[in-house]
């Protein structure tokens, strides 16, 4: 995979983490719970197995193959201050959970198998797919205004997540297909069980204690094979913290 | 009952309908031409020269009519360039297949089959608006690559003819060449005929 500044700008920020760390000799611990949302923007995977042209899910027209990518994610970390209490150094544990589809009006078709001169298509309406990861992400913040209203602050982070369970449905033109579902999914194929991303970001501090914190982060998948459908290209997560201890 | 069987009729022919929508997905080489695929794309597209003449979303692109022992496969569409607006053109071949063919399905046998534009009994037949011209062939070859039978939702639909053709001709006293030609449609019963 070839390094660009985006890689370069999350090297510096982690390199940077970690001199934090290793200059507060008592850094100040504080427990903080996560919940996020965001939606990605996507291309289909071409295996060879859609008979149609690629889409984009930014423009969609009338009987465009399209498809969505959201996904959802809970955790809790915990938080060292560094830096005069600066900056922060945080890591944990991440439960995402992943939603993709490829749908099209009135369906697709699906290439089941050929067999000498014999072709099989399944009409199609829609393929999502369901992943479940768990993941530790490792992440540096620090702020950039004072004000005792709300504090804004700029992050970034990286995340290594591994895959615990993956699930299927078909959404068949003709009802009486569905007893080839398990036959689709054994041809899309499971996804890379890895997973890869960093993100930069900001957001703002708020409440008495600085505690609750809103925030936004533009994340960039650096592992191959996300999903088995569509391939993930970037866009925008909303993310919600609360700080039980000293907040930055 | 009735009701029930018209739904199913509906539903069935939906699938036709959808099956002859012509999707043009541009060839990373060549993009005026479409891309050679083997889906059934409904597409096709070659060089006139240096004018191409590809398939439409609105005419028929291929059409199979079958005269006797004679097969006539045609791709209709426009030609598209800078110095031209779009107009009705067809091109026709006209052969002799090695067995007898009696619906869509039988089209199967054109599957890896060559055909030398300069045979005797092959004919090339050129149509553009009101002009239509037996094309005296020089050299050239029209390919099948592929033929499929193809089922949707285990119901038989039509034949995906997929392949490529090349010749040079004399059309209207210029000699012309057709390059990079290939075609990937789909023949139901809905574009073949037998008279």
């Amino acid at each position: 995979m070839p390094l660009n500044l985006r890689h370069l700008w999350i090297c510096i920020l982690l390199l940077r983490s970690t001199t934090l760390l290793a200059q507060d000799s008592q850094p100040s611990p504080a427990l903080a719970l996560e919940a996020g949302f965001g939606g990605f923007s996507i291309g289909p995977v071409d295996r060879g197995y859609i008979r149609d042209e690629y889409f984009s899910n930014v423009v969609v027209f009338d009987n465009d193959l399209t498809g969505d990518f959201f996904t959802e994610y809970v955790g809790a970390r915990v938080q060292w201050l560094l830096l005069d209490e600066t900056a922060a150094f945080s890591t944990g544990l991440r439960y995402t959970a992943t939603y993709t589809t490829i749908r099209r009006a009135p369906y697709f078709f699906f290439l089941h198998g050929t067999s000498g001169t014999t072709t099989d298509y399944l009409a199609i309406k829609k393929l999502a797919e369901q992943s479940h990861y768990v993941g530790v992400p490792i992440e540096i913040s620090t702020f950039f205004t004072r004000e005792n209203g709300g504090r804004m602050y700029v992050r970034g982070g990286c995340e290594l997540s591994y895959r615990i369970a993956t699930s299927f449905h078909v959404d068949f033109h003709t009802p009486s297909m569905e007893m080839y579902e398990a036959d689709v999914e054994k041809i899309i194929g499971k996804s890379n069980t890895l997973f890869v991303s960093a993100w930069v970001g900001g957001g703002v501090r708020m409440g008495p204690r600085r505690n609750f914190t809103l925030g936004f982060s533009v994340p960039f998948v650096l592992s191959k094979e996300f999903s088995s459908i569509n391939e993930v290209r970037t866009n925008v997560r909303l993310e919600l913290q609360y700080v039980f201890g000293k907040a930055l | 009952m009735r009701p029930l069987l018209i739904i199913v009729l509906v539903i069935l022919s939906s699938c036709s309908r959808d099956l002859e929508r012509s999707i043009f997905i541009k060839d990373p080489e060549f993009p005026e031409l479409p891309k050679y695929s083997e889906w059934g794309l409904n597409t096709f597209g070659v060089y006139i020269d240096r004018v191409p003449f590809i398939s439409n979303d609105v005419d028929q692109p291929a059409k199979v009519i079958l005269y006797d022992e004679k097969l006539s496969f045609t791709l209709a569409g426009d030609r598209h360039g800078v110095y031209f607006s779009p107009s009705n053109l067809s091109l026709n071949f006209v052969f002799s297949p090695a067995q007898n063919v009696e619906d869509y399905v039988g089209l199967v046998q054109l599957h890896d089959t060559s055909w030398d534009l300069t045979d005797e009994n092959m004919l090339a037949i050129f149509s553009e608006a009101a002009n239509t011209d037996t094309l005296k062939i020089l050299n050239g070859t029209l390919k099948f690559t592929r033929a499929q039978h193809l089922f949707v939702d285990k119901v038989s639909e039509e034949a995906i003819l997929s392949g490529t053709f090349e010749f040079q001709a004399n059309y209207n006293g210029t000699f012309t060449t057709f390059s990079n030609g290939r075609f990937d449609v789909g023949i139901s019963k809905n574009n073949f005929y037998r008279p």
